[in-house]
Parts: C-alpha cells; sequence; structure tokens
C-alpha cells in the first residue's frame, strides 16, 4: 500500500512509519499541513490520467491540528484534485465539533480518534470503508 | 443610587398621603364654613319672627290707643255699655301685647343661646334690653290707664299717659329698625361667610394644584432621572456582559486548546510502548521517548497552571534579594551549552546590583525570551543588556537578535495566549503560552514588557522591573481583554 502521513509531532510520525513500513507499506511523510499538500501534488503529477479521480495514494491519514494548514484544509484541497482520494482523520478534538465545521469534507473522510492504537490504525487502513 | 421599584413605590405613596391629607383638609374647611354660615342662617331667622312680632306689638299698641281714645270719647258721651265694652277691649289687646313682649323675649332667649359669636350675644342682649324697656313702659302705661279709669278727666294723668304712649312707641320704632338693620347686617355676613369660605375653596384648590404641579414636576424629574440611571445601568450591564462573554469564549478556547495540548503526547507515548511490547523498537529508545514526553507534559501542565494562575490574579512572587547580573549569566551560560546553531550570544550589562525579585520566575522569563530569540534567529546575534535607573527604581533588560523579526499582524497581540501558536518557523514546539506567562510575571513584579522589531532586522523584548519591590506583596497583572 502506498500511504502518505501527515503529522506534526515527531515522534508520532516515527511510529506511524516504523508500524507502517513492517507491514509492508510505501510511506510518504509530511510534518505539516502545506509539505502534505506538496507531497500529495509530487505524486499527483505522475499519476496515469485514468487514476486521477482516486487519487495517487492508496490512504493519506491526515492528522486535524497541524502547523500552517490544519487537516479539513488539506482534506478539501486533496478532495479538489481527486474526490475519490481515500482520506483517513486522526484527530484528538472533538470529532463532532470539526464533522459540524465542515460537514461537505467530513463526509468524504474516515475518522480515527486519537489515542488510537497502532494496531487499530492498521486495521483501519488495511480495511476498505 | 436609585432602587426603581422602592422609590417609584415612595413618591406614590407620599403622593397619595399628601392628596388625603389635602382632601381631609378642604372637608374640613367646607365643614367649618357650612356650620358657620348655618349658625348665622338660624340666628337670622331668629330676627325675621321677631321682627313681625314687635311689628305686631306696634300693631296691638296702635289698637291699645284707640280703644284709649274711644274710652275718653264715650266717657263724654255717657255711653256706659259702650265704654265697658271698649275697656275690656283695651286690656284685652293689652293681654295681646303681653303675650306678644314674653314671646319676643323668649325668641331673643334662644337666639342668645345659638349663637357662639359675642357679638351677636351683644346683639341680643340690646334686643332684651329694649324689649324688657317696652314691657316695662307698658306696664306703667296700664298702670296709668288703670288710674285714668277711675277720674277720666284728668289731664295731668292723660298727658303723663300721653308720654309713655309716645316712649313705647319710640322705644318700639327703635327696637324694629335695629331689628331691621340686625336682619340685613345677618344677610350680608351670610354672603360674605359664603364668599369668604368660597375664596378659601379657591385658595386651597389652587394651593392643591401648586403643589400637585410641583409634586408632578419632581416626579418626572425623578423619572427621567431613574430612566436614565437605568438606562446607564443596562448599557454598563451589556458592555460587563459582553465582556464577560469575551473572557468566556476566550477561557472556552484557552481550556479547549490547553485539553488538546495535554491529550496529545499521549498518541505518542502509546506508540511507544506499543511497539517497544512488540519488540519493534530498541526498549531504551521507548523510554527515551517516553520520559522525553513526559518532561514535555509535565512542562506544559505546569505552564497552564501559571496561566490559570495569573488570569487569576493569584501568581505568589517569593521575593528575594540576588545579585541580578550573576541570575543572567548562569542562564546564558546554561544556554549555551545547549546552542546547535550559528548563533552568538552576548552580553553587554550595567552593574551588579541588588534587585528584590522572585528569581526562579524572573528566570523563566529570561530563559522564554532568549530561547525565543534563539528559535527565530537561525544565524547570527544574540545580545542581552541591561540598564540600571537607580534614581527611578528601575532596571532595564534588553533582549535583541538579528533574526526574522515579528509579522505585523502578531506583533500587537504578541502577548496574548495561543498568538504565537503555530508560526510558520514556531516548528510546534511552542505552546503559544510563553509571552502571555513572561508578561503576567513582569507585572506581576510591578513591571513592563514591550516587544518590536529592529531597523535593521530581528526583534528585541525589553522589559522593566522595580530595584527594590516595595510592595513586597504580589501586583496583579492586568488582565488584557482587548
Amino acid at each position: 500500500m502506498n500511504v502518505l502521513v501527515a503529522e506534526d509531532n515527531l515522534f508520532t510520525i516515527q511510529q506511524y512509519k516504523h508500524i507502517l513500513e513492517k507491514k509492508g507499506c510505501k510511506v510518504t511523510i509530511a510534518h505539516d499541513g502545506e509539505v502534505c499538500i506538496q507531497k500529495f501534488d509530487d505524486a499527483f503529477m505522475k499519476l496515469d490520467p485514468t487514476s486521477l479521480e482516486s487519487g495517487p495514494f492508496d490512504v493519506v491519514l491526515i492528522d486535524n491540528n497541524m502547523p500552517k494548514k490544519n487537516g479539513v484544509e488539506v482534506a478539501r484541497e486533496i478532495l479538489k484534485r481527486s474526490p475519490k482520494q481515500r482520506i483517513i482523520f486522526a484527530s484528538a478534538y472533538n470529532i463532532d465539533s470539526i464533522l459540524n465545521a465542515s460537514e461537505e469534507v467530513m463526509r468524504d473522510v474516515e475518522i480515527l480518534q486519537k489515542p488510537f492504537s497502532l494496531n487499530t490504525m492498521i486495521a483501519k487502513i488495511q480495511t476498505r470503508k | 443610587m436609585f432602587k426603581k421599584t422602592k422609590t417609584s413605590f415612595k413618591i406614590g405613596g407620599s403622593v397619595g398621603i399628601i392628596i388625603l391629607l389635602l382632601g381631609v383638609t378642604v372637608m374640613f374647611g367646607m365643614y367649618q364654613t357650612s356650620k358657620v354660615s348655618n349658625e348665622i342662617i338660624k340666628i337670622s331667622e331668629e330676627y325675621v319672627p321677631l321682627y313681625e312680632i314687635v311689628s305686631e306689638i306696634k300693631f296691638q299698641k296702635s289698637i291699645q290707643k284707640l280703644s284709649l281714645e274711644k274710652i275718653i270719647r264715650f266717657s263724654e258721651t255717657s255711653s256706659d255699655i259702650e265704654l265697658e265694652k271698649t275697656k275690656k277691649e283695651f286690656w284685652i289687646t293689652g293681654r295681646n301685647i303681653d303675650s306678644f313682649i314674653e314671646r319676643s323675649k323668649n325668641i331673643v332667649d334662644v337666639g342668645m343661646d345659638l349663637t357662639n359669636s359675642e357679638i351677636t350675644k351683644k346683639e341680643f342682649e340690646i334686643l332684651a334690653q329694649k324689649l324688657s324697656n317696652i314691657d316695662r313702659t307698658h306696664n306703667q302705661y296700664e298702670k296709668l290707664v288703670t288710674d285714668l279709669f277711675y277720674e277720666l278727666d284728668n289731664f295731668l294723668l292723660l298727658e303723663q299717659i300721653q308720654t309713655t304712649e309716645n316712649q313705647i312707641e319710640i322705644e318700639i320704632e327703635s327696637t324694629l329698625s335695629s331689628l331691621s338693620g340686625l336682619t340685613e347686617e345677618s344677610t350680608n355676613l351670610i354672603e360674605d361667610n359664603e364668599r369668604n369660605s368660597l375664596y378659601g375653596q379657591i385658595v386651597i384648590i389652587i394651593i392643591v394644584g401648586a403643589i400637585a404641579s410641583t409634586l408632578g414636576f419632581f416626579i418626572s424629574q425623578i423619572n427621567s432621572d431613574l430612566k436614565k440611571e437605568v438606562d446607564l445601568k443596562t448599557f454598563e450591564l451589556k458592555t460587563a456582559n459582553e465582556k464577560l462573554k469575551e473572557l468566556d469564549k476566550r477561557k472556552d478556547e484557552f481550556i479547549g486548546i490547553a485539553s488538546h495540548e495535554l491529550k496529545s503526547p499521549i498518541q505518542p507515548i502509546l506508540g511507544f510502548a506499543e511497539l517497544a511490547r512488540a519488540g519493534d523498537i530498541d526498549q531504551k529508545e521507548a523510554w527515551d521517548g517516553v520520559l522525553e514526553l513526559a518532561n514535555k507534559l509535565q512542562d506544559l501542565a505546569n505552564v497552564v497552571l501559571d496561566v490559570s494562575k495569573i488570569e487569576s490574579n493569584r501568581l505568589e512572587l517569593q521575593i528575594e534579594k540576588i545579585p541580578i547580573n550573576d541570575l543572567i549569566l548562569e542562564i546564558i551560560k546554561s544556554l549555551k551549552i545547549n546552542l546547535k546553531k550559528p548563533v552568538i550570544i552576548k552580553e553587554n550589562l550595567d552593574e551588579n546590583i541588588i534587585v528584590e525579585v522572585d528569581w526562579i520566575r524572573i528566570g523563566q522569563v529570561f530563559r522564554n525570551l532568549i530561547n525565543n530569540a534563539i528559535k527565530f534567529t537561525p544565524k547570527g546575534t544574540i545580545t542581552i543588556e541591561t540598564h540600571v535607573y537607580s534614581d527611578e527604581n528601575k532596571i532595564q533588560f534588553r533582549i535583541s537578535d538579528t533574526g526574522l523579526g515579528i509579522s505585523k499582524d502578531v506583533l500587537p497581540r504578541i502577548f496574548e495566549k495561543f498568538v504565537t501558536k503555530g508560526l510558520k518557523h514556531e516548528e510546534r514546539s511552542g505552546t503559544g503560552l510563553g509571552l502571555f506567562l513572561c508578561k503576567g510575571i513582569i507585572e506581576a513584579h510591578g513591571g513592563k514588557i514591550s516587544a518590536q522589531n529592529n531597523f535593521d532586522g530581528g526583534a528585541t523584548f525589553e522589559f522593566t522591573i522595580p530595584i527594590l519591590n516595595k510592595e513586597q506583596i504580589q501586583r496583579p497583572p492586568e488582565l488584557s481583554t482587548k
């Protein structure tokens, strides 16, 4: 699986990388919202025109609370480019308030409430909606 | 200060009482005047029959006079039967006169009983006197006539009778004229009385009107004052309410962000534990990570605690005397050890004076400001300066860097909570509460802190604190509500 992970906590991102790579995933890392979009765009440009809609990654794992651009903004931009890109939202914030704030984005994303076990994350990534 | 309802109630009550009192006064006045005029009318009613009776006496007297003339005439013609008859008539008329005199005396007595006024009483006394004069003269007259009947040709006696008769007539006339005078007078008195009572009522009504309008004026004045007061209070409450709402919103925001910050190390701690247990990572790596995160969590908890202390004005200072330069140099030394950037820290310190501060808190401020300067200076120089103003009992500190400076959006709000969190070069390592804490600590010392950008790049933070802490107690920092 090809996974893009956006997370600002250095420890957390290393742990994600470690476990995902162990499960045989190819992991791309972004430390903030802007870098996440950059990395997405880089991959998006190299895509085969037939799979533009479903996006360049199997899963994009986004932390909501990031510097420069928050998770909702990042998700919105990604969905603009690839409406069928699978996105998992990881957040310690009250999920309901995020859902209310940006319903149209949150309809198309999956939720993973922090703190979660890394195995739960793997299970979530490996199971399709 | 007005208490709206109570004041209105008081005003209403006093107005009611005043109106009631005025009403009672008016009623009393009316009762009094009617009582007086009733008395006068009653008395004047006594005069009318009295006048009639005295006129009757006058009439009977003239009949008696005629009878006497007849008797004298008949005696000359020696008609005995006619003479006796006329004599009888004479005496009957005389008894009538006596009876009328008696009746008039009775009326005068009743009148005297009725009246309360001295003047009227005196008038009645004069009338009684006159009536008894008439009575006396009449008796004298009849006595003379009795004598005359024995010797009808006694001219001397006749002359005396004539004089007495004239005297009676004069007395009757005088009584009548004084009675008619009195009747007129009492009519005038009634009219006067009625006029006076009318004037009195008009005056009372005018006074009542004047009092009512004055009261009305004052009440409207008080009302408008009340309205102003209420408007002012409403405005103040509204402002206070808005301020409270704003503070509440900020507090909610703070709790939201703080709880998120406090929760966020849980995820990596769990991750370390999970990976270490599964043998995916080295035990030492996991423990180091957990320890670092735990320390961070502790720092954050302390910061949150300090913020809440500052916000509720409960930041307590342990004031001690310390040589300020020693403190600064020690802090710089420890920071230089961990410095991993091409940054030079220079110090340019004034006299090493003794200051009265909470050195742990002031140390916190220095570390915070110098660490910020390091964070935002990729390469360059950080300068720490002090200036002692002994005359003004203050010492000034400047921490300036040659770094990136502060963005214009942030600069006016830089000492507020979370303003600096998530900034471009912040890299997420800060809490966004450091400068808020610095401001709180400096203000608790009775000092001031400010930030500015340098002309030639970089930023300067400047703060002053008193050398001698006069109060030795905490000065509550002003809460920024902008």
